[in-house]
């Protein structure tokens, strides 16, 4: 239970559980109303306010609560050291999002121009050699293709071939049997 | 806090692996991998060319080696990416690939429809043992296709 007369270590301790995401819905908004209300003043609290949308600038709540600040126990630094590993966690994380985000823009820009490197290419790798005389690359594609097309022609003919072969079976299944009936 | 930042990063990641593998094998052939290879041609076509400009096209690449140093690697690439394709037409010749034609899934860029043509040929072991690929992609139909083919390859005669 989360009430407004806690001690500031009861406090630290529920605003440390908030900040590991361990306090249940009910619990979080007691912790709201205690920190909006409290007269404790500590870094912690702060940072959990700012958390919370309370707008409590660091200056101002240290310059009202000074003679309070300076009665504070010796173990703030675990606090702030609790808070200085949340704000590098927070950093590494922004850091990998950054990475995964540019490699995934990477990888799209990858997927779109499939197999076109560039906006605008002429070129051919000839014994080794690049080429970019724009002729020079037309009569290699122009060649290629050429061996293609008597290929493609010749698959074109083999499948009327085998049609050809078939036909004479599939008309006799097909005057065999009479339509109606299947 | 800590979940919505674990659930965005296996979005991402997940979004990463699904764009990863819409990409096309053949890729990795045009990008000049192999370009070192004396026994190897390479052509690449692409942006604001008079050839691309008449034939509608977009990118027009070839790729030619050995059958026996290639076929290998590059076989396996091309029947991947066909295996997603929505056409084809496939030769075996003595129970090795000869010839393939694959008409990919089309694309979409800048609101126009982008068909993508692959083509494989390995003539191992008549003429040479060459292998071949020829892609192209632009906004143009099976037939205008082939009718490209038959007219560069008319040009050459």
């Amino acid at each position: 239970m989360i009430t407004s007369d806690m001690t500031l270590e009861q406090l630290l301790e529920a605003i440390e559980l908030y900040f590991e995401c361990e306090l249940s819905d009910e619990q979080e908004q007691q912790l709201r109303r205690v920190i909006a209300s409290t007269g404790f003043a500590h870094p912690a609290i702060d940072e959990a306010r700012a958390l919370m949308g309370f707008r409590t600038p660091q200056s101002c709540s240290r310059q009202m609560d000074a003679p309070a600040s300076k009665s504070l126990p010796q173990e703030t630094p675990v606090v702030l050291k609790r808070s200085r590993w949340r704000s590098l966690t927070a950093g590494l994380s922004i850091a990998a999002a950054l990475a995964v985000v540019m490699t995934l823009g990477w990888m799209l820009n990858r997927t779109a121009s499939q197999v076109n490197p560039a906006a605008s290419t002429c070129v051919a790798y000839v014994n080794g050699a690049m080429v970019t005389d724009e002729d020079v690359v037309m009569a290699l594609m122009a060649q290629s293709t050429s061996e293609l097309n008597e290929a493609a022609e010749s698959a074109q003919q083999t499948f009327i071939d085998e049609l050809e072969m078939i036909a004479p079976a599939v008309d006799r299944y097909e005057s065999s049997v009479n339509p109606l009936e299947i | 806090m800590k979940r919505s930042f674990i659930a965005f990063m296996l979005v991402l990641t997940l979004s990463a692996m699904a764009s990863a593998q819409t990409g096309l094998e053949i890729g990795q052939i045009f990008n000049g991998r192999y370009a070192g290879d004396p026994t190897v041609t390479e052509t690449m076509m692409s942006g604001n060319h008079q050839f691309l400009r008449r034939h509608d096209l977009n990118v027009f690449a070839t790729f030619k080696g050995p059958s026996s140093k290639y076929a290998s690697i590059i076989e396996p690439m091309v029947l991947a990416d066909g295996a997603k394709s929505v056409g084809r037409n496939i030769r075996y010749k003595e129970g090795k690939l000869h010839y393939a034609f694959f008409m990919l899934r089309p694309i979409t860029e800048g609101g126009e429809k982008v068909n993508r043509f692959l083509y494989y040929l390995n003539n191992a072991p008549q003429k040479g043992s060459n292998m071949m690929v020829v892609y192209f992609e632009g906004p143009i139909s099976q037939s205008e296709a082939s009718s490209l083919i038959q007219s560069m390859a008319k040009n050459v005669k």
